[in-house]
């Protein structure tokens, strides 16, 4: 990775413009390609590719005119603010305790922590579904001690909660980053002063990290608009409809499937996500001064709890029992029984027939390759190309860092099945892309520009924390721009890069709507063969295929921590 | 020769059967085409009539409920891809198929309308009827357009079957139809082939008609043309014999003379009386030239030589002035009075100004001759309607009625003038030349029923 | 190495194996040709909407049977693919040869769209003249459309054995059924509204059945993996239209599943498969149709893949001759034909999904 920062010339000179402009049009070229053939199709009241097709607003007056997109907006909206409500104040907290406190055992939580991450949300569903649906595994024990189940986890309000306690991960890295690279100087002072714990965490660490807090913030609204497998799965039962699943049904509610209906809804979606974008570049622009590493960063000495830790203690392993710990506990229990439900005594149908199939077909097995491969290198180039991306905007505040800041949010509003299908027909119909399309790389690209604002943010979290006098120091010693960047600001962030391949590296692992359609001989991976099973009805192979998932996600886990490369400084 | 007969009626009869049988064959295409699109039409009708009647307005908006006997009802015969579209009273497409090809003419209400078209490269049957919706609240025009289109594989190829059958007849009937011709063409030939053999064999000599009692009726004038050709030509061939044995005989007869007066003239010693004999022999070696000369003039002037073809136009009074003005010397010898009596020119006719001179001379020649010394010799020149009419008249012995339609045979001399030196051919002559001229020649009593006189009578040439 | 080790054995297999690959002997004089054309391709490309477990038995007996033609598998849903042959097509660039489908109504509405080549396959004669449309479109399973139920939770006589019988339960004791009733949620799944829209021309009496199901608040899902989920753990107790190939391989593992064959009607679904117009590897594919036509392909549809056959002449319990006996005249196969294209049409299906989310759907 430095290899490739290295690259980014000097500053200032023609030819470091130069690099900028092509990383800046490139990140452009991918990112509007889809999104404009989108908005084209969203104008046609046909495919694009039918020569019959014709412009008009056809496809906008009918989802207008249909009450289940109006339904399905409410619901989001519903979701996307439950979300942003459960998540953000559970995932700062968290961040506090981790970074600031004397939490007992944080060492082993912190890889369990994200583990909601690592799953995909198709099966962290059908794992709630097995755990805590009706007769779902505790749902009957749970029955069974207090004669009855108080809770229906195919309600909205059921799926806005899972959906808030999932992105609780997303919250917390965003504010740990941040707090990590904050010094404890002014919460220490505070302390100093008898402010008690939450005082502090109030008055003192809250704004510090507002900035990063903001950032998830809309990240996590963002999510909230484009949940689908969730809502897929859970929301099926009872009819509940969001715009995801809106799109979704879209696909078939005409029988063909309506290219330029979905299109129009996408628009909406991006639509809706164009002010918020707004409003946080307008939060943003205060967040230098919350920047605190100076010259040196401070020790950060942790905070002590007293008594309040065990209780801090037994709410994080609450919320780790109901995010992780039931929904996997599900699936793996699944996996390994040939069926299940009312009155059946599990241990009398324990099978590992399901990993058996797994193993023996080929397809499954190059898709669990493929799925190695993309996480692995596939998320290494993918955070190169953020950084070289971040790097590009870094602390140059002029019209071309702004439109980039605008771009990199726009992919993330396009639901991920449809900009898997966007991405298709770029393959499709660009010549020269064609024969790529049948490859992991296509695959992956689409996996990077979906993905490319939560890189991107990681990256840019890291680079934020570099205070511009250090920056500005290395400059007035005679260095070039890029050897700042080389020697100066890469460095700092190396720590934020390798926890950012990491992160990458899970969401690549999780994701399955955006390559359902660019599923192919050869592009296989476990989240587009989850979903082509699902609906086949392969509930076995799609337990034996979801824990195999979280055991590579683990394992890959596990290796980085044992070769110490730390998600936190 | 004997295939070009049938050949040339071969050639003009078979490439038109050929030409038929292609007019033929496209119409028939047609036909079949047309019987197989209404056989299948009924079920487009049927499927448009059934869209149409599950199409209705209900609070204000077009509401098309596809029954699915419309699209099943193609399952059943056929296996042809189907397209429809129902087209709102605005032109917008409310359901199916967009772009659907549409008949340039729709009749208002109810009626199918059909026409083959292509639709995605494909060929198409499509029928558009329009359907009225009698809305209530519609403004005016509210009727809609269903379009129901059927590719026409099945069509085509009962078209096809129903055409290769019928062209299958057609060719077999054509066939026949050659056969029969070339039949006919033999047989009907046949008699003219016999015919034409006939003649061929014939040796050459054989003028006699051909017999034309088994020949078609067409072919009987033709026949009889060539008999009557025949005909003339054994009669003209028969005059040449008689002509030659007679010329034979007229020649033999000054040379006998010749002869014997030449033995007398050889016998004598007296050479007053060899001159006397040598002086009739110059007369009759005088004689016997006339005659040959005379018979030169008479086949010159026979029309089948030709040599009276040469015509220019002529002024026949001044022609008979001319040699009457030059016989007018043998006239004085012989003392005899030849007058001219008539018009100065002014006679224009068409003629062989030679040959004219000839039979006028003759003529006059004649008269001179048959009229004894003292007699007179009148010739008349005059303009009798359209006709020159030449009279020549004599005071000599004149002929008789009986014998005046003999003197125009050559070497017939009247029993009477035996004496009188002459050929016999004068008269036959000038009837060649007179007849060859168009003319008429006449013989009559001078006036007061003594003497000869000829008349001529030859057309005049119309005055332009 | 490894893989070159793996060529060398394909190599001789396939060098000892020709005099197998004969052509069967009632099959055209010049099939021949057709095998050693597609032995050059060497390979057939086939976009399906089954189970790669439900197709690998014919794909290994294929591959087996004519050794040098490999078969290139892609499973996706019946969406995708129909959206991958339109676009693909669209973009002229490469794309399945064999398009093989559950959706019988796209599967129509490409073929009358153009799509398919048309080819008369030797076997044709053998097949029901239903499942046959224009030398294209053929019907290739036989699989009888169903009710499960849970085997644990509902007692025998609780289990409707006809629509008719479903329809007088449900009126009977709505309470007993109460969001424990399945079925596909029409407007998600492709299958289930082709499968509810035949029950709405077949039974007279739909409506009132619909007016019943609506009044148990049923749960509607968007695939039939989750219905027998659900049924098989006793969330859900019964349910309807279930593709009865998919219920009996799930009953074979979860013994809590029971079937009903509706006794007054049981719809026969037909995956339909095609060859695209523009296939590339054309031979191969008609090798592959044929093949999955012939009494040996469909023998191994009927008994390891479960699909059930549509020939009469092979022997089983899943198969057009063993259900015959069964069920009889009961038995109505969706005809694969245009008629399939009506529901397809947009303005008809928006009404028909509008009627019936008023009478039956939990949203009015």
């Amino acid at each position: 990775m430095s290899t490739y920062a290295a690259r980014l010339p000097g500053g200032g000179s023609p030819s470091r413009q130069w690099s900028r402009g092509l990383v800046i049009s490139v990140t452009a070229l991918v990112v509007l390609a889809p999104l404009l053939l989108i908005l084209y199709q969203s104008l046609l009241d046909a495919p694009f590719f039918d020569p019959a097709a014709s412009a008009g607003v056809g496809a906008y007056r009918f989802i207008f005119d249909d009450p289940d997109f109006w339904s399905a907006a409410k619901n989001s909206c519903f979701i996307a603010v439950g979300m942003a409500v459960i998540a953000v104040p559970l995932g700062a907290a968290l961040a506090f305790l981790m970074v600031r406190t004397d939490l007992p055992g944080q060492r082993w939580l912190e890889p369990m922590l994200l583990i909601p991450v690592f799953v995909s949300p198709m099966v962290l569903s059908f794992g709630y579904v097995v755990a805590a649906g009706p007769v779902g595994f505790y749902s009957v024990w749970f029955g069974d001690l207090f004669g009855g189940v108080p809770w229906n986890v195919y309600s909205l309000t059921s799926i806005a909660a899972i959906a808030g306690l999932t992105h609780v991960p997303h919250v917390y890295l965003y504010a740990s980053a941040a707090l990590k690279n904050l010094g404890s100087d002014v919460e220490e002072a505070a302390r100093m002063s008898g402010a008690s714990a939450l005082r502090v965490a109030l008055d003192v660490s809250l704004p510090m990290v507002m900035p990063a807090l903001l950032y998830s913030a809309v990240l996590v609204f963002f999510l909230g608009f484009e949940i689908f497998g969730l809502a897929l799965v859970l929301g099926d039962p009872e009819g509940h409809l969001v715009l995801a699943t809106y799109l979704y049904k879209l696909t078939n509610k005409l029988g063909t499937p309506s290219y330029h209906l979905m299109a129009a809804v996408a628009v909406c979606i991006i639509a809706v996500t164009v002010p918020l974008v707004m409003l946080q570049r307008h939060l943003m622009k205060n967040a230098a001064k919350y920047v605190s590493v100076k010259g040196k960063a401070g020790r950060q000495r942790p905070l002590p709890l007293g008594a309040w830790r065990w209780l801090a203690a037994a709410l994080i392993a609450g919320w780790l029992f109901l995010t992780v710990v039931v929904p996997l506990s599900g699936i793996a229990l699944r996996s390994v029984v040939n069926y299940w439900g009312e009155g059946v005594v599990l241990a009398d149908v324990l099978t590992l027939d399901h990993f058996r199939t797994v193993f023996g077909q080929p397809t499954l097995m190059r898709g669990i390759w493929n799925t190695v491969l993309i996480g692995v290198i596939g998320g290494g180039l993918a955070v190169a190309c953020y950084t070289a991306i971040a790097f590009a905007t870094h602390r140059q505040p002029d019209g071309w860092s702004r439109f980039v800041d605008y771009l990199v949010l726009v992919p993330r509003a396009v639901p991920g099945l449809l900009a898997g299908l966007a991405f298709l027909w770029v393959f499709l119909f660009i010549p020269f892309l064609s024969p790529l399309r049948s490859t992991i790389f296509a695959v992956w690209l689409a996996y990077t520009v979906v993905w490319l604002a939560y890189g991107l943010r990681l990256v840019s979290s890291s680079l934020l924390q570099v205070g511009a006098e250090l920056e500005e120091a290395a400059r007035s010693a005679g260095a070039s721009r890029a050897r700042a960047s080389r020697d100066v600001t890469l460095p700092l962030i190396r720590h934020g890069l390798l926890a950012s391949w990491l992160l990458v590296f899970m969401i690549f692992e999780r994701e399955y709507s955006t390559a359902v359609y660019l599923l192919n001989p050869g592009t296989e991976v476990i989240g587009s063969l989850l979903v082509s099973l699902w609906a086949t009805g392969g509930a076995d192979m799609v337990a034996a295929l979801s824990v195999i998932n979280v055991v590579l996600v683990g394992i890959g886990l596990g290796v980085a921590l044992r070769f110490g490369v730390k998600l936190h400084d | 020769m004997r295939s070009s007969l049938r050949r040339r009626v071969a050639v003009w009869l078979l490439p038109p059967l050929v030409l038929l049988l292609g007019v033929n064959a496209v119409l028939s295409y047609r036909g079949a085409l047309e019987a197989a699109n209404q056989a299948y039409d009924r079920s487009l009708w049927a499927s448009i009539k059934s869209i149409g009647e599950s199409s209705f307005v209900r609070n204000g908006v077009v509401v098309v409920d596809m029954p699915h006997s419309a699209l099943e009802i193609f399952a059943e015969g056929g296996q042809e891809r189907v397209f429809y579209a129902v087209i709102g009273p605005d032109g917008a497409l409310l359901t199916g198929y967009p772009d659907m090809p549409v008949p340039p003419v729709v009749p208002a209400d109810g009626v199918v309308k059909t026409m083959d078209a292509t639709y995605k490269g494909d060929a198409v049957r499509t029928g558009a009827m329009r359907k009225r919706l009698y809305d209530p609240a519609g403004k005016g025009d509210d009727s809609i357009l269903v379009l129901v289109a059927e590719t026409t594989e099945t069509r085509t190829e009962l078209a096809r079957n129903l055409f290769f059958d019928s062209l299958r007849r057609q060719l077999a009937l054509i066939a026949l139809g050659a056969v029969l011709v070339l039949v006919a063409l033999g047989t009907a030939f046949r008699p003219l082939l016999r015919l034409r053999d006939t003649i061929r064999n014939r040796s050459e000599e054989d003028l006699t008609p051909v017999a034309s009692e088994d020949v078609p009726s067409e072919i009987r004038p033709l026949i009889d043309a060539i008999n009557h050709h025949m005909g003339r030509l054994s009669a003209m061939l028969d005059a040449r014999k008689r002509f030659l044995a007679d010329a034979a005989h007229q020649l033999r007869t000054p040379l006998t003379v010749l002869g014997t007066q030449a033995e007398y003239g050889l016998r004598q010693d007296d050479p007053a009386e060899m001159r006397r004999t040598l002086k009739g022999i110059v007369r009759s070696i005088g004689s016997a030239r006339r005659l040959t000369n005379q018979m030169l003039s008479l086949s010159r002037a026979e029309a089948v030589n030709g040599l009276i073809r040469e015509r220019s136009r002529l002024d026949f009074a001044d022609l008979v002035r001319e040699v009457a003005l030059e016989l007018s010397q043998l006239a004085l010898r012989r003392q005899i009075d030849l007058a001219y009596e008539g018009l100065r020119g002014g006679l224009m006719v068409e003629g062989n100004d030679a040959m004219l001179r000839e039979m006028v001379a003759n003529l006059i020649d004649n008269a001179i001759r048959y009229t004894p010394a003292g007699g007179q010799v009148t010739v008349i020149v005059a303009r009798e309607s359209a006709e020159a009419v030449t009279v020549i008249r004599d005071s000599g012995p004149g002929i008789a009625p009986d014998e005046r339609g003999k003197v125009f045979q050559r070497f017939y001399r009247s029993l009477d003038q035996s004496e009188t030196e002459g050929s016999g051919l004068g008269l036959a002559i000038v009837r060649e030349i007179c007849l060859a001229h168009a003319g008429r020649v006449s013989l009559d009593a001078g006036p007061a029923g003594r003497g000869l006189a000829v008349t001529v009578r030859l057309p005049l040439v119309k005055a332009l | 190495m490894k893989s070159m080790r793996l060529a060398l054995a394909l190599c001789a297999s396939a060098s000892l194996s020709v005099a197998h690959a004969q052509a069967p002997a009632d099959y055209p004089a010049d099939y021949a040709a057709v095998i050693a054309a597609a032995r050059q391709e060497g390979k057939v490309r086939i976009y399906a909407a089954t189970d790669t477990a439900a197709a690998s038995p014919l794909i290994k007996d294929f591959e087996a049977l004519y050794p040098g033609v490999k078969v290139e598998y892609s499973d996706m849903n019946t969406t995708e693919l129909y959206n991958r042959v339109i676009s693909e097509k669209a973009a002229g660039g490469t794309s399945g040869d064999v398009f093989w489908s559950s959706s019988m109504d796209l599967q129509i509405k490409l073929v009358n769209d153009g799509f398919a080549l048309t080819y008369k396959s030797p076997e044709v004669a053998k097949l029901p003249e239903w499942a046959v449309w224009r030398n294209e479109g053929y019907g290739t399973t036989y699989e009888p459309i169903v009710f499960i139920y849970n085997k644990r939770l509902l007692k025998p006589e609780e289990v409707p054995q006809s629509h008719a019988e479903l329809a007088k339960m449900l009126a009977a004791n709505p309470e007993r059924f109460k969001g424990k009733l399945t079925s596909y949620d029409i407007e998600k799944s492709g299958v289930g509204f082709l499968l509810i829209t035949q029950d709405a021309k077949l039974n007279p009496a739909f409506w009132d059945l619909a007016k019943a199901i609506g009044a148990a608040s049923p749960r509607f899902q968007s695939s039939s993996g989750t219905m027998m989920e659900r049924i098989g753990s006793g969330e859900n107790l019964l349910g309807f239209n279930i593709i009865g190939s998919y219920a009996l391989l799930r009953a074979k593992k979860d013994p809590g599943i029971g079937i009903v064959m509706p006794k007054d009607y049981t719809l026969v679904m037909s995956r339909i498969m095609f060859i695209a117009k523009t296939a590339q590897n054309s031979n191969a594919a008609k090798l592959w149709l044929d093949y999955i036509l012939s009494k040996r392909g469909q023998t191994i549809i009927a008994n390891q893949s479960e699909l059930g056959s549509i020939r009469a002449d092979v022997e089983g319990d899943l198969t057009a001759h063993g259900l015959a006996k069964a069920l009889g005249s009961a038995l109505k196969p969706i005809q694969v034909g245009p008629g399939l294209l009506t529901y397809l049409d947009q303005a008809k299906r928006l009404e028909f999904i509008k009627q019936w989310q008023q009478t039956a759907a939990l949203r009015k």
